[in-house]
């Protein structure tokens, strides 16, 4: 059997058992693990699981993970985040949608200092999502613009996708970060159309509050101070240079710990339950990405990937039609993909075809970070929607998959808007020196 | 059969694009059409440390490897490591192929057909700020390390070494966390180091030895023609030819560099090479101290510097 | 998190786990404040991060299985629950104990290839042997977890 077919087949495999509710992790491990012994053998199979398991283990830059979810589960418990949300509310909840907005804000916020789109939306799932349902929100929404907010992780600098991207395509790390900007005020505008159109329309539910008086809202500005202040600490000290992006992670939760301690409102209950949520997250987190990363191995070596990109070679002559299929065929692989893999298989192959078109090299990483972003939020294999899944398993999938509906449409609007107008991504780099 | 070259180096890398696709387009037509390779860029196989399990366990049928990756498993290899042993990569390669035709690398490649076995060119330092002239200019700083050896260079010099992988480099010199690295000039273009470590000193420092392996059982599973064709196509020959190209890049981008303007090359007086010359006097031991079998590190370094012309 | 784990032995590896996490974010803070305040660095501090952070997640795995807290797309069962769930969950956690048990046999038999090897890890040169052996005998608590988690579901209730 060839290994195309092999690889098809495999597949259509890992949706069905996704489908009938195999752990994600059960069914690409298995998956991968099986396929590739039928292409290479079991003695191949057996090295390429082991190397696998530990090179993920291992993995530098994966560190920010339980890091930045450890910060988020300190600060949930340390009422950090609960409070945050509360001022939020008091402060903006009595406009339509105001709490969505907040997490669309502060998702973007997170994102600033997480260079990972799974620990933005893991954190702003802790803290975001108990306070809409607290405050009536509908539950598509609220899990909706959690999981789309925690996208803008990997447009927002610092970002892994970007320095991978950067990498691979050779191209100037600061242009790209330079070239973010545009897009990020692009897809802030058109997640919050998203957020109030819906309830607009009456699809959602946003109950909206009175507002507060003022002795309220001056309440509620005075407890925004120690978050904001530990934000702009970690903040300063990343942008200054006195830390890097994977150390923001650890000095992170390390601030957040302290503020908790010495502030006394963590108690040490609470800490046990932080420090133990974290655990119980990250342990079903690293087992979906070592299993996703046995099963991107298997698909490589199926030759699969590579038999998607063979038809471009006949239209070079006509770059829109170039980029339209790479749109194609990234919303197809990013139903199923993990992000990383997906760029990591793609980029090597589209950026030649992309270069032969004549497309800006700068423009299209960011056309791929925006696109691989929605391979995140779209069914089945959501990474985002995961996420959000395992920190509130009651919240049901249909409702994740419909409250994301609004925003996957959003960024199909945002990637056809770079399309049509490129330079709100290349003007800045190519004329800020 | 398709047979798999593992790369860990995107597609566009130098070594993927320059020497294993090239080596790729090179070959094929001469084998017959059942036996083709096909490159399996951007780590797709595998992480960079391993690539040698990789190609071992014919998960791979030839791989990059990079022997100071996997501390102990090449230790005679790392010889180049020695200051001023691999000046090019020429030199480099002409001193790990004695070697390998002398059966000191038996132990290392032995489970393993050899496609090429050759080093880099030798790493410079590429700093941040107005750069450095002499040893003593890098007292307390800390440097991106090639690999374990490395760091125990820098601590000679009163520097020390800071491990971070590749792609990160970038990053920590630009907050400051390194002040510099060590390293080669393709790797500074890839990385875009010009804009963080605008400062090359032209120390030829250090080297990394690099191999190009095949899986036995693959080679021995070909039929005698097809074999005949990789064994002209391998070894010493073969690696002449690689680094040939190596040190052909790295005069190129080094020229590139120089002529556009945005790195500066600070050159040494002979005073300032002499004080390099002490500051680096104990390294050979050092190096020799370091490895298991001090008796066989002693002739692989007295070989290699018979090469190298010292 | 709703799923708070009753045993001990749950109890015990997650706190592990945590545990793990916080030195690796402790081992980065020593790093930072050294650079910063006295222009050293703790050797291998990457490397020693990345061990810690790993080993952090490897212990925690085991609960998962047991708890079934993995990551599952739990859509059928929700729109007509009842009816399949109980062979769902079943089939799940039986897939669940072929993949532990993979990975294990896996690892199992990689670390027998890698003992007595000379190759240790770059940074702080612990033998490959000796960290694989401890990544192994991490993959056989979960497996042994996964049939744990596996017979709960058959008699049907959690742990
Ligand atoms: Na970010
Ligand atoms: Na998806």
């Amino acid at each position: 059997m060839s290994g195309i077919v092999l690889g098809g087949i495999g597949f259509v495999f890992a949706i069905a058992f996704i489908l009938l509710e195999v752990p994600v992790a059960v069914a690409l491990g298995l998956v991968g693990l099986v396929g590739t012994g039928l292409i290479i053998g079991v003695q191949g199979a057996v090295t390429m699981g082991a190397t696998t398991v530990w090179g993920s283990l291992t993995n530098y830059t994966l560190t920010m993970l339980p890091l930045f979810v450890l910060m988020g589960n300190l600060a949930a418990h340390s009422g950090l985040s609960a409070r945050l949300y509360r001022s939020m509310s008091v402060l903006i909840g009595h406009r339509r949608g105001g709490l969505a907005l907040a997490t669309i804000g502060a998702s973007a916020g997170f994102g600033m200092i997480s260079g990972s789109s799974l620990a933005t939306t893991a954190t702003m799932a802790r803290i975001a999502l108990p306070e809409m349902k607290l405050a009536g929100y509908s539950a598509p929404l609220s899990a909706g613009s959690v999981a789309a907010g925690g996208t803008l992780g990997i447009l927002i600098p610092p970002s892994t996708v970007l320095v991978i991207y950067a990498f691979i395509a050779e191209q100037s790390i600061k242009s790209l970060l330079l070239a973010t900007a545009g897009p990020i005020v692009v897809a802030i505008s058109l997640y919050c159309l998203a957020v109030w159109l819906p309830i607009r329309l009456g699809w959602a539910n946003a109950p909206q509050r009175g507002r507060a008086d003022n002795a309220e809202r001056l309440e509620a500005i005075r407890e925004l101070v120690p978050p904001v202040g530990i934000f702009a600490l970690i903040m300063g000290g990343l942008y200054s240079g006195l830390f890097t992006a994977n150390e923001t992670a650890a000095i992170g939760a390390t601030v957040v710990l302290l503020y908790g301690v010495v502030s006394r409102r963590l108690s040490l209950n609470g800490f046990a339950r932080a420090a133990m949520d974290t655990a119980l997250t990250c342990g079903a987190l690293y087992l979906v990405l070592v299993a996703a990363n046995i099963f991107n191995f298997f698909l490589a070596l199926s030759g699969l990937p590579f038999s998607l990109t063979a038809m471009f070679s006949d239209i070079l002559a006509y770059p829109l039609l170039v980029i339209l299929l790479m749109l194609a065929i990234y919303l197809v692989l990013g139903t199923l993909m993990d992000s990383l893999a997906m760029l990591l298989l793609t980029v090597p192959l589209f950026v030649p075809i992309a270069q032969a078109a004549n497309i800006d090299l700068i423009w299209f990483g960011i056309f791929a970070v925006m696109v691989v972003e929605m391979g995140l939020i779209t069914p089945p294999v959501g990474m985002n929607l995961f996420v959000i899944k395992s920190t509130n398993p009651e919240i049901q999938m249909m409702d994740l998959w419909r409250g994301v509906t609004p925003f996957v449409v959003a960024d199909l609007v945002r990637v056809f808007i770079i399309i049509a107008v490129p330079s709100i991504v290349t003007w800045l780099p190519y004329n800020a020196f | 059969r398709e047979m798999r070259v593992s790369s860990h180096e995107p597609q566009q890398g130098f070594y993927s694009s320059k020497i294993l696709q090239a080596w790729i387009d090179k070959i094929n037509p001469k084998l017959s059409e059942g036996n083709q390779f096909k490159l399996y860029p951007g780590a797709i196989l595998g992480a960079p440390p391993a690539q040698a399990e990789l190609v071992k366990n014919g998960v791979a049928d030839v791989a990059l490897v990079v022997p100071t990756y996997t501390p102990g498993v090449f230790p005679l290899s790392g010889v180049v490591e020695v200051p001023g042993i691999a000046s090019t990569s020429i030199v480099g390669t002409q001193i790990l192929n004695t070697l390998a035709d002398e059966g000191a690398l038996e132990k290392e490649y032995g489970e393993y057909k050899i496609i090429a076995l050759f080093t880099t060119p030798s790493y410079r330092f590429l700093m941040a700020g107005d750069g450095i002239r002499k040893p003593g200019d890098l007292k307390g700083m800390k440097l991106r390390t090639p690999s374990q050896f490395g760091s125990t260079l820098f601590g000679l010099l009163g520097a020390s070494g800071v491990t971070i992988p590749a792609p990160q480099v970038y990053e920590n010199l630009e907050r400051g966390v390194v002040s510099g690295a060590v390293w080669v000039m393709d790797a500074y273009k890839t990385f875009r180091l010009d804009e963080v470590a605008p400062s090359i000193t032209t120390v030829r420092f250090t080297a990394q030895p690099m191999a190009i392996l095949m899986n036995k059982a693959t080679y021995e599973s070909l039929p005698e023609a097809d074999r005949k064709v990789l064994d002209e196509m391998s070894g010493r020959t073969n690696a002449e030819w690689v680094a040939s190209v190596v040190d052909a890049a790295d005069a190129s981008i080094e020229a590139d560099f120089r002529s556009g303007g945005k790195a500066k090359f600070i050159e040494l007086t002979d005073a300032e090479k002499a004080e390099w010359d002490a500051a680096l006097a104990g390294a050979a031991d050092a190096w020799v101290a370091a490895q298991s079998d001090a008796e066989a590190a002693a002739k692989a370094l007295a070989t290699a510097r018979k090469i190298a012309g010292q | 998190m709703s799923v708070q784990p009753k045993s001990l032995t749950s109890r015990a590896l997650l706190g592990a786990s945590a545990a793990c996490f916080l030195f690796g974010a402790g081992a980065t803070v020593v790093d930072v404040v050294l650079r910063a305040t006295a222009g050293l660095n703790l050797p291998g501090a990457i490397e020693l991060t990345s061990f810690a952070i790993g080993l952090g997640a490897l212990l925690s795995m085991p609960v998962c299985y047991t708890t079934h807290t993995h990551v599952t797309a739990k859509l059928v069962s929700e729109l007509s629950p009842g009816r399949f769930a109980r062979f769902l969950g079943q089939f799940g956690a039986l897939m669940s104990v072929v993949f532990a048990g993979m990975l294990l046999w896996i690892l199992l038999d990689n670390t027998a290839s890698k003992l007595g090897s000379p190759e240790t890890s770059p940074d702080l040169g612990l033998p490959v042997s000796v960290t694989l052996g401890v990544v192994t005998l991490a993959l056989a608590a979960s497996f042994i977890a996964a049939l744990i988690g596996f017979r709960s579901i058959l008699r049907d209730r959690g742990i």
